[in-house]
């Protein structure tokens, strides 16, 4: 179980975060409870999706 | 390189041919605008990039009458974008390479990571605007599909062009207000005045070289099309609508404007032109943002005047701001501000003085990078005035 | 050592290298020694004169960017192989515009 601040540290993370949420076209992301461990489902959505983002 | 496509520049740093505004940009900020907007599937945003270059490349063309068809291909070399061949092109149409590309090329410095798309879009618009205007079809009169790009391995880009049919909505460049009504930008800084730097950085002689880009300050630069960008980054956020994303979208175009500022105004900081133009008048980290402020307001952004400037704060106005301006021509007066670019400026500039300490010659790498855009103190950036909402200036304040 | 190499790591990684030099370049020499079809010219960088010699698509030199110092630029379009091929032949050619005896290694 991982939390939305473990996969997103720091300024350059709050930055990816916002590109995983055009990305999955999920605004609500940003008002999750960065500390409060996602759902497996989600999670799994959120790293596929930040792994499009870090790909060039 | 006919004196046709001499670029002018006005007194109020307002760079044009053929009646297009042009703005100098970098690899970086050309790859995290493109990334940033094609972000979310369903905007067609490539389609945005296409047309927009369409537009830029046609209504360029037609302003300079320049008569050939070779012109189109010296305009893409002189302005950065690399080597075209439009020889192929018959009016049906055919296939267009390019053996140097600026996008197909120069982004990967940028990116740091392998490409999954192809880059050169632009490349693509660019061709299918000149061609049309080349055989005399209205702007839209050609697609250009990318066929292979430099990007993805390519060992040249590749596009084939088709016609299409005539569409009255078509994008359409426009020709940016004069904005005359507009205050006169105030004189902030001792140093330098604006048109001795304007003269000092027209000689460096910024244009494309004998394989079309532009190497400079440790980026690659372009010469560009100021209605592209904006159409870009306005185009996007209109296309979001209410979908609840758009402030997410603008802080990313500031973002792209920030690492834009932190690598150009990086390599300009650390480079012997900087030295040898500047450190006769520069004395102090202030000096330093004001004089690169000057630098910027040579770039065809706008002018720049650093109202105040301290280790904690600095208050920024943009006298004739292209964004807003190209904001107020496409969409009319807007409800919010909507200069990305020199908000993020702004945030780049003040960072590398005052965090990063650029002027004591860091390396200026992705680790640099890092460091400084982790600090704790880092600056924020907020737009107070907007040319764009009918102010007279844009206003930025950097604060930590 | 008659001249120390680094390269430019920023951005087009491996593209420029900067080279100081402790002595006193003849620019003309060293130009003339990288071949006829080098094309010249000057730039202006403030009160700095510098000279600039470029071999199209291969590479571009500029003379001067600071006391000692110059920048040599491969272009994008030349190959690995080119590259360093072109890098050799500059560094022969500054050794041989220097007054000093030809360095050992750089």
């Amino acid at each position: 179980m991982t939390t939305l601040n473990q996969l997103f540290p720091g300024n350059l993370g709050r930055l990816k975060l916002l590109r995983v949420m055009l990305r999955l076209g999920m605004p609500e992301l940003s008002k999750y409870n960065a500390n409060q461990p996602l759902e497996p489902m989600l999670e799994r959505r959120v790293r596929q999706a930040l792994h499009e983002v870090e790909a060039g | 390189m006919s004196n046709a496509l001499q670029v002018q520049m006005s007194s109020n740093g307002r760079r044009s041919l053929g009646g297009e505004a042009l703005v100098y940009h970098c690899n970086f900020y050309n790859y995290w605008l493109q990334k940033t907007i094609l972000l979310v599937d369903g905007l067609d945003m490539g389609g945005v990039i296409h047309d927009a270059a369409v537009a830029s490349a046609y209504a360029c063309l037609k302003g300079l009458d320049a008569g050939h068809y070779s012109s189109a291909v010296k305009l893409f070399a002189k302005l950065g974008f690399g080597l075209m061949d439009l020889s192929q092109i018959d009016a049906d149409g055919g296939t267009v390479t390019t053996s140097v590309s600026h996008y197909g090329q120069c982004l990967s410095a940028a990116a740091g990571a392998e490409f999954a798309r192809p880059q050169s879009r632009f490349d693509a618009g660019f061709a299918a605007g000149a061609s049309a205007w080349g055989h005399g079809r209205m702007s839209c009169g050609f697609e250009g599909t990318v066929q292979a790009c430099m990007s993805l391995g390519a060992s040249e880009g590749k596009i084939s062009l088709r016609g299409r049919k005539p569409n009255s909505e078509f994008f359409r460049s426009y020709r940016l207000d004069q904005n005359n009504d507009g205050p006169v930008p105030p004189k902030t800084w001792g140093g330098l005045d604006q048109a001795a730097v304007d003269e000092a950085v027209a000689r460096l002689q910024l244009v494309g070289n004998e394989e079309g880009l532009i190497p400079r300050f440790g980026v690659m630069l372009t010469q560009h099309f100021a209605h592209f960008y904006n159409r870009l980054s306005f185009e996007f956020l209109r296309r979001m609508g209410d979908s609840g994303m758009r402030i997410a979208g603008e802080h990313l175009l500031l973002d792209a404007g920030y690492r834009c500022a932190f690598h150009t105004f990086g390599g300009v900081f650390l480079s012997p032109e900087w030295e040898s133009l500047m450190s006769p008048v520069v004395a102090s980290k202030s000096d330093a943002a004001h004089a690169m402020a000057s630098i910027a307001s040579t770039l065809g952004w706008g002018r720049w005047r650093l109202m105040e400037v301290n280790e904690r704060r600095a208050v920024m106005r943009v006298y004739d701001d292209y964004e807003s301006l190209g904001y107020r021509s496409m969409y009319g007066q807007a409800t919010r501000p909507v200069s990305f670019l020199a908000a993020g400026g702004l945030g780049g500039l003040m960072n590398l003085l005052y965090l990063g300490d650029i002027l004591s010659g860091p390396e200026l790498d992705s680790a640099y990078f890092e460091k400084v855009f982790e600090h704790p103190e880092a600056f924020t950036v907020h737009q107070t005035q907007s040319i764009a909402m009918g102010h007279g200036f844009s206003e930025i304040v950097a604060e930590r | 050592m008659i001249f120390a190499r680094h390269s430019d790591s920023r951005c087009q990684r491996g593209l420029t290298f900067v080279y100081r030099y402790g002595f006193e370049l003849d620019a003309g020499q060293l130009l003339g020694a990288l071949g006829p079809d080098l094309i010249c010219a000057e730039q202006l960088w403030g009160e700095r004169k510098v000279i600039i010699g470029i071999l199209s698509r291969r590479f571009e030199v500029q003379i001067g960017v600071r006391d000692g110092e110059l920048r040599f630029m491969h272009r994008m379009s030349a190959t690995l192989d080119q590259r360093e091929s072109d890098r050799a032949g500059f560094e022969a050619a500054l050794s041989m515009a220097s007054p000093q005896p030809p360095p050992e290694s750089s």
